[in-house]
């Protein structure tokens, strides 16, 4: 007997971001997300976070972020069908950075050059962040400086991107969750790569992970706001695996619904804008 | 529809399936993907056996959102009646059971515009299940760790004039300002300690103590003036690990009345290796003419931050109080350290006891 091997449920996404009390004075969330399906195909997604740096020398940060999520989404999207069918002859971080990396950061670029000929910085901003006009336009991406997460999923094959801080985890029910990149012990003390340095797809961090039985089902991308909010250094192990629960038991959407509810708490202990989104396919439950 | 509902969020099966994909597999992916869906059926829905073909599109659809539970809406249009159970193959009869939804030709736009109402209210409405409180995942939150630590000289030059008595007092006076430091940022929770250094570096208060609890013991001066281990002690403290990754920039205070007697360049050198340290908001405070400025220079290494100056015990509790207080506050206002230039306009002036 002929048996058609089954359909992989599709990949769907779940976030929400929350600003952070100590951002109460008027400022708005400096983070941003990108869920919305750019494709049809339901086995195809990619979902972003970017964290805006927030210092008064980054005033513009939140629209950087804005922008950063748009673009990386985009640009992810379309990789997406070059993804699943990377070359074994050839060396695929070399395609990755040339069809991911470098357009992302390039397109940004442009993009924030295109929102500054639209909006020039006006005087009341610069006052604010305490810089002059000539200063402001030396380095005019710095105003708009964001970090960034990125995660594209198919059927067969994902990779998870990051530039700065905050983190990716990916999880399958079956086995403990992996925080998918390290810490680097040189970004300390709320510093950070970012999407406004020179040669920033240098700093981008990727892996390309295949989907088969033992893959993750979920990868879930934090904000440092977040993943400030806890003492614990296996806090992703837990998370993930509480969140697991919840999507099997109750469904994405159920989650979808109580997640600003929980980031809240976390933007309560830190002080800081709170943001997290999820791309999760059922269908990978534990064994029992 | 594209007029009522975001295009993204509608799979329509004939124009939505790129060239080259197995339709059967997006077609199931698609249907297991959406909470709604829609199959329209007119006069001619049932003519030629179509439906009686196991491999026909529109019977696999049906079948399987039928089979995967979600809610199948049967529209009727062009004057379409909902066709009897026995005339659709097995897999399809609970389509009969599914209220259905007519559009009249006259109506059209009426109809449609009540469709999506309907399914609108049906998006939005409350959902059975558990209350609307939950357990959030993951461990308790929890605010983070701002690491502050005094560095102060305990060499037998500070028993001469009161200094050490009055250092004493200086630290027991500031432990109220970084309080309240805390008061207006109950987002972090500092963790202060102390190091001395005479003859080697000491922990005074080794263990990183919450503010909220410190208890000053008063320091006994006597010995050189070993300003280097203690940067050296600093350096082990500021590595990861011990230090977490979510801690806020450290502040550091160092407060000397003498020059280093042995390799300051050496401990300095490996405490600037750190990134905790690099990152790291210093000042110091000189007390008396005989500190080393330079020295003090050297570990703030910021060209735009000088050392405090201290000539009288008012003015060393108010420069501590000061340096403690711009310290422990860089993590949330950095522009603070643009400011202390004028600092020394506001030092009380020399009463008595002059160093």
């Amino acid at each position: 007997m002929v048996t058609t091997p089954a359909t992989p449920p599709p990949w769907v996404a779940f976030g929400a971001s929350v600003t952070g009390p100590a951002h109460a004075h008027g400022e708005s969330n400096q983070d941003a997300l990108y869920l919305q399906r750019r494709s049809a195909d339901p086995g195809r997604l990619a979902i972003a976070v970017s964290d805006g740096h927030g210092d008064p020398r980054y005033f513009r940060s939140d629209r950087g972020a804005q922008l950063a999520v748009d673009v990386a989404t985009h640009v992810a999207d379309r990789f997406a069908d070059r993804l699943e069918h990377l070359p074994a002859t050839e060396d695929p971080a070399a395609i990755v950075s040339a069809d991911l990396l470098l357009p992302i950061t390039e397109t940004w670029t442009r993009s924030v050059r295109s929102d500054l000929h639209s909006h020039p910085f006006e005087d009341a901003e610069l006052d604010n962040a305490g810089i002059d006009q000539s200063t402001a336009y030396e380095e005019p991406l710095l105003a708009y400086g964001a970090t960034l997460l990125l995660a594209v999923v198919t059927n067969t094959v994902a990779l998870a991107g990051r530039l700065g801080d905050g983190d990716v985890v990916g999880l399958n029910g079956r086995a403990p969750a992996e925080q998918l990149f390290p810490h680097d012990p040189d970004l300390v003390a709320n510093t950070t790569h970012s999407l406004c340095e020179p040669d920033a797809a240098r700093y981008f961090l990727t892996r390309i992970i295949r989907l088969d039985d033992c893959g993750p089902n979920m990868f879930l991308l934090a904000s440092d706001g977040y993943t400030n909010s806890f003492a614990e250094h296996d806090w992703y192990s837990t998370v993930a695996s509480d969140l697991m629960s919840h999507l099997e038991r109750d469904g994405h959407q159920w989650v979808a619904e109580r997640l600003p509810e929980w980031l809240e708490e976390s933007a309560r202990a830190t002080g800081d804008d709170v943001t997290v989104c999820a791309a999760y396919r059922a269908g990978l439950a534990p064994s029992s | 529809m594209l007029q009522f509902v975001d295009e993204g969020n509608i799979f329509k099966d004939i124009d939505k399936i790129e060239a080259g994909k197995v339709w059967r597999e997006v077609i199931e992916a698609a249907v297991n993907a959406c909470d709604i869906f829609i199959t329209l059926i007119d006069k001619h829905w049932l003519d030629g056996d179509r439906l009686s073909d196991p491999n026909d599109l529109v019977r696999q659809e049906i079948s399987f959102a039928l089979k995967r539970g979600v809610r199948v809406i049967p529209v009727l249009v062009g004057g379409a009646e909902m066709p009897h159970a026995n005339a659709l193959p097995d897999q399809l009869r609970a389509l009969c059971d599914r209220q259905s939804f007519e559009i009249s030709d006259l109506r059209w736009r009426h109809d449609v515009e009540r469709l999506v109402r309907q399914i609108d209210v049906d998006f939005t409405a409350p959902k059975p299940g558990p209350p609307k409180t939950s357990k959030r995942p993951g461990p308790r939150p929890a605010r983070r760790p701002l690491h502050f630590i005094w560095i102060l000289d305990t060499s037998g030059s500070m028993a001469a004039d009161g200094k050490i008595q009055a250092l004493n007092h200086a630290v027991r006076e500031a432990i109220p300002q970084l309080r309240s430091v805390i008061t207006e940022h109950p987002n972090a929770e500092m963790l202060v300690r102390a190091l001395t250094f005479s003859e080697g570096a000491h922990w005074h208060i080794e263990t990183p103590t919450p503010v909220e609890s410190l208890v000053w013991e008063d320091l006994v001066p006597g010995g050189f003036t070993d300003m280097g281990q203690a940067m050296r002690a600093l350096a082990a403290v500021l590595r990861s690990p011990p230090m977490e990754p979510r801690s806020l920039p450290p502040a550091l205070v160092l407060v000397s009345d003498g020059q280093p007697t042995d390799d300051f360049a050496g401990g300095l050198a490996e405490l600037l290796a750190e990134p905790w340290a690099k990152h790291a908001m210093r000042l110091a405070v000189a007390i008396g003419k005989d500190a080393d400025r330079e020295v003090l220079r050297r570990f703030i290494a910021r060209p735009d931050i000088e050392p405090f100056a201290a000539h009288s015990p008012e003015q060393l509790a108010y420069m501590i109080r000061f340096a403690s207080n711009v310290a422990s506050r860089q993590a949330w206002e950095p522009e603070t350290a643009d400011t202390m230039s004028g600092a020394e306009a506001l030092v009380p002036g020399e009463d008595g006891t002059t160093w």
